[in-house]
């Protein structure tokens, strides 16, 4: 992908982790943040939120 | 909060903090500093180093030396790869110097950054190597 692009994901990926409202985000937030920097198409799908929840995503009341 | 520590102290001083130090701004013990990075294990949000319990990444820093290096300000930091390189130069918010090698060929790449950069300049690709539903498969991997 062309690096500018990659820049527009990180802007909009890496939200700032010091503001205290900050959580992690859903699977379907997520998936947002890839098409709105334009990774559309089969290979940018995220898995579902089922395998993500038994990786350990959003269990955390610390985060 | 934890979380708001270990960011603050990257940013600022541009070195991951340890559980010593942790456990020293929260007075705590260095197990209770550990056990807590351990229950933070959030996705790649903070991941503990599965040896040592230390920080091993806060997305989108790296506590050990990478190939992907940012300067500022007498500030270093590195990332986990070319996304997280961004990624980091737009969390610290402040004009930075990016070093890095081209994964292909290996030259050397150098780039400067301000925070309100739409643009680097340059023609530049990243390969993801993986499809987005394996990215969480073996985050270190990816």
């Amino acid at each position: 992908m062309p690096i500018d692009s990659v820049l527009r994901l990180a802007r909009g990926w890496y939200t700032d982790p010091r503001v205290e409202a900050w959580r992690p985000r859903t699977r379907d937030e997520s998936q947002r943040v890839l098409t709105d920097a334009g990774f559309v198409g089969d290979f940018w799908q995220l898995p579902e939120d089922a395998l993500r929840r038994r990786l350990g995503f959003g269990l955390s009341p610390l985060l | 909060m934890l979380r708001t520590f270990i960011y603050d102290t990257l940013i600022a001083d541009g070195a991951m903090p340890s559980s010593v130090e942790i456990a020293a701004h929260f007075s705590v013990s260095k197990p209770d500093a550990l056990r807590a990075l351990r229950e933070m294990k959030v996705g790649k949000t903070v991941l503990p180093n599965p040896e040592t319990g230390e920080i091993w990444m806060a997305g989108p820093f790296a506590a050990a030396a990478t190939p992907y290096v940012l300067r500022a300000a007498g500030r270093r930091w590195f990332a986990n790869c070319a996304w997280d390189m961004l990624g980091v130069a737009t969390l610290v918010a402040t004009p930075v110097d990016i070093e890095t090698q081209c994964t292909d060929c290996g030259d050397p790449i150098t780039m400067h950054f301000e925070p309100q950069d739409q643009s680097l300049g340059t023609e530049l690709l990243v390969h993801f190597l993986l499809p987005a539903r394996q990215w969480y498969d073996d985050i270190g991997f990816t």
